[in-house]
């Protein structure tokens, strides 16, 4: 008879006239890593959010420890031994490291009301030191931070409080492997104390070797509930999209691309982490640029959109010298983000004015008077062309999933038909289903003669994307392969250290 | 029926339409009050009057609240405004070389604050915040022995002539054009939305903010002049609250202090009227000056709270 640590019975949500949830049961065991996968919008991060108390369920039933729970707010759910680390930032930059752990728990350090602010880092050094993070420290401003630095923080200030269940929402794919080692080590101390991790995932390899169950979400609905010795990952695959997926959806040619260089960095050192750079980027080429996380790779990609200033060398696209965003623009170069939230979409605002804010300049009269009718056609054909699931192209963008964000933030530069797509990370955070559809769009991209930068931590996107793939090593190239069958992932790895 | 209600107050139209709905219910709640007194043609031209130094200024800082920026010094650049149109009138007796000069003076102040701000690489809120004190200390040092004037008798015939409506409208019809019908009012509202994502979208941010303090001292200067006729004199203490009622006016309308997409540049208008409205219909019903200054600090607090409220959960993330 399994001993289980939390049921979830017949749970309902609905955001408006949208069904997130519908009657879902949903068991989490102890002793066990239970795994929540899905598409993108199926409701994954939803039931997350329910049981950490984030959202308020319509309806449903909640057991924990065999007693009914009902907690009323995030802070009942974690004092209850429940913690989540939530799928979107989730820490104040304004404040420290120390008073983001301890959010909420400042009377903890308290002395009438003074708060000790040296106790609190202390504690949060303790804490941060605990789950092996030595790098990060609890006096650091949380601005000071990349944003693995800061899920780390997140991560560490769920396990603050010894949770009995520790809940995961897609955190391994903003983590570097060190940080995805602290986290897998933090599930596996939980599972040792005998209590439980739910985790979401869009990887199924890695959903597959962590967890012990795995449910299945398809359109608010639990399509299966699979033990260990049940997975299959095709079988996951059509369970998750409804349809048969094949093996491979990275491109298997082995088209040529032009002699042309469009893009040009010579010798470029950047003010942080970037050490005397030069490469070249060709007409039609895909060119991957892999790397450790702190190698620079995601630098690089700001210093060739302008965006990053150089201490020395330059930039050139054309013949043009590209040394801010406004002249990368104006020369048809696209900058797609890591972080999206912060640096791709205005979250706050609507899918309409995140994809025409590109177009300002050609959805116009005359020189000076904007053409709202342009503007619409410029946003509906993007939206069409992404299949972008709106309900309006009015629908604000913090509304949709995380599929589907991405897809605004490729079609806002789509739709100005740029020449060259920098991408960073694209399909982080997003399932199989929208992956094959950038990867389709990429490839469609290099056969119209334009040009890609992917940096990219997936080794084998990189290997089954690029034509050409760097890798960077402390700011450095360290090496360069050339698409072959001999390119391997290990061989990557190995050049990266 | 419910759903396709809740779907209405959800809309951009109601949110659009709001302001002028409580523009108009507020009409009728003072007119049934006062026992039809409130609507009278003498009163309503009383409002319009007082309320269009207002709407000149707060249309123009539509511009630069659209972009997340602040401009706390307006009402004190239009008073030092009116005293350079005054002594411009002094040397000149030519009113379109007092309107001009005006216009040119607040440009030429706001030019400055930009100019400094691109030096020193200073944020904008800083330098206007010295602005205000530094405009505030030149009001009350050089009139402290007491009003400059102009003689009422030049202002009567522009009064008559209503030529602060004509600026008013003529001005709007331009600050329209340029937010709602150029790409000037979308990157705004973009740079208000998100900054960094601005900049990486390639929105050039110092061109824009600058233009838009640009946009903001024009209404400053058009202000003034409206000052000059309505009033053709100005002392110590004057225009004191005209910041404060520029960005009560602003709020009140439905554009937030925080800027971005929902901002819009009737509502310097649509704010103004109702600002004053209610300062003269609370007048009617007997209220004294103090308590209506306290009813509309209270009424901006109650605005802010409401439109600046965290939302009870993380954003929802749709079912799709």
């Amino acid at each position: 008879m399994p001993q289980y640590l939390l049921k979830c019975e017949d749970v309902h949500k609905s955001f408006g006239i949208t069904k997130a949830l519908d009657g879902v049961d949903f068991c989490v065991e102890r002793g066990k890593i239970h795994g929540l996968i899905g598409e993108n919008g199926s409701g994954k991060s939803t039931l997350a959010n329910i049981i950490g108390r984030i959202y308020a369920a319509d309806k449903g039933k909640f057991t924990l420890r065999g007693e009914t729970w009902t907690p009323k707010s995030p802070q009942e759910a974690f004092s209850d031994g429940v913690s989540i680390i939530v799928q979107e930032t989730g820490t104040i930059l304004s404040i420290t490291v120390a008073e983001n752990l301890f959010l909420g728990r400042y009377e903890e350090f308290s002395d009438g009301f003074i708060v000790n602010a040296g106790k609190m880092e202390k504690a949060a050094d303790q804490i941060l030191s605990s789950i092996g993070v030595t790098s990060i420290y609890g006096s650091q401003m949380t601005a000071r931070l990349n944003m693995q630095q800061r899920k780390i923080v997140e991560i560490a200030k769920a396990v603050s409080n010894d949770p009995d269940l520790l809940i995961a929402d897609e955190t391994s794919n903003i983590l570097s492997e060190e940080g995805r080692e602290i986290l897998f080590r933090l599930f596996d101390k939980q599972i040792k104390n005998n209590k439980s991790v739910v985790t979401i995932t869009h990887n199924i390899e890695e959903a597959m070797e962590l967890c012990d169950t795995l449910t299945i979400l398809r359109d608010g609905k639990v399509t299966a509930t699979l033990n260990k010795e049940e997975f299959d990952e095709n079988r996951i695959k059509s369970l998750m999209i409804g349809r048969e997926i094949k093996d491979s959806f990275y491109r298997t040619d082995n088209d040529e691309y032009g002699e042309e260089v469009v893009l040009r960095m010579v010798d470029a050192t950047s003010l942080r982490d970037v050490t005397r750079v030069s490469l070249e980027l060709h007409k039609g080429e895909i060119l991957g640029i892999g790397g450790l996380a702190e190698s620079g790779m995601h630098t690089l990609g700001k210093m060739l959109f302008g965006a990053e200033r150089l201490a020395c060398g330059k930039v050139e696209c054309n013949g043009k010298t590209v040394d801010s965003p406004e002249t990368a623009v104006a020369l048809g170069i696209a900058y797609i983000s890591k972080d999206r939230d912060v640096e791709s979409l205005a979250a706050s605002t609507n899918v309409s004015a995140n994809i025409a804010i590109t177009g300002t300049d050609v959805n116009v009269i005359s020189k000076f008077i904007y053409s709202v009718k342009k503007e619409k056609k410029y946003v509906l054909d993007q939206i069409e062309r992404l299949k972008i699931k709106v309900n309006s192209r009015f629908d604000k963008v913090s509304s949709l999933s995380g599929g589907n964000k991405q897809k605004v933030a490729f079609a806002k530069w789509f739709a100005r038909d740029c020449q060259i797509y920098i991408m960073d990370c694209p399909t982080r955070g997003i399932d199989i289903g929208v992956k094959q559809e950038v990867y389709r769009m990429m490839y469609q991209l290099k056969q119209q003669g334009k040009s890609i930068v992917l940096i990219g931590e997936e080794m084998a996107e990189l290997i089954g994307m690029s034509d050409r793939i760097i890798i960077l090593k402390e700011g450095r190239i360290s090496r360069e392969f050339r698409r072959s069958e001999g390119v391997t992932e290990d061989k990557l790895i190995h050049s990266m250290f | 029926m419910k759903e396709k209600i809740q779907r209405f107050i959800n809309s951009e139209l109601f949110e659009n339409l709001l302001p002028v709905l409580i523009l108009i219910m507020m009409t009728l709640l003072f007119a049934i009050l006062t026992g039809g007194r409130f609507m009278s043609a003498t009163n309503i031209k009383l409002i319009i009057n007082q309320a269009t130094v207002i709407a000149l200024i707060a249309t123009g800082a539509v511009f630069v609240y659209s972009s997340g920026k602040m401009n706390i010094a307006m009402g004190s650049t239009t008073c030092v405004t009116v005293m350079i149109g005054i002594l411009i009138y002094a040397r000149t007796e030519s009113l379109p070389m007092t309107f001009v000069g005006s216009i040119i003076a607040s440009i030429g102040i706001m030019a400055c604050v930009v100019f400094l701000s691109n030096l020193l690489h200073l944020d904008m809120q800083a330098l206007t915040t010295m602005l205000m004190v530094f405009m505030q200390s030149i009001q009350s040092i050089v009139l402290v022995k007491g009003s400059w004037a102009i003689p009422y008798s030049t202002v009567i015939p522009l009064q008559k002539a209503n030529i602060p409506m004509i600026m008013l409208f003529a001005y709007f019809i331009i600050a329209m054009f340029l937010y709602d019908f150029t790409p000037i009012g979308r990157n705004l509202e973009y740079i208000g939305e998100n900054r960094t994502c601005a900049q990486l979208t390639g929105i050039k941010l110092n061109k824009y903010v600058a233009l838009s303090y640009l946009f903001c001292s024009v209404g400053i200067g058009l202000g003034a002049g409206a000052f000059i006729i309505r009033n053709a004199s100005i002392g110590p203490s004057s225009g004191s609250s005209l910041n404060m009622d520029v960005i009560l006016a602003m709020v009140l309308a439905g554009s937030p202090l925080k800027g971005g997409s929902k901002s819009k540049i009737y509502s310097g208008i649509i704010g103004a009227l109702i600002s004053v409205g209610l300062g003269n219909g609370l007048t009617m019903l007997g209220i004294g000056s103090y308590y209506i200054q306290i009813i509309k600090g209270i009424l901006f607090l109650v605005i802010l709270i409401s439109t600046s409220k965290r939302p009870d959960s993380l954003p929802v993330k749709q079912m799709l």
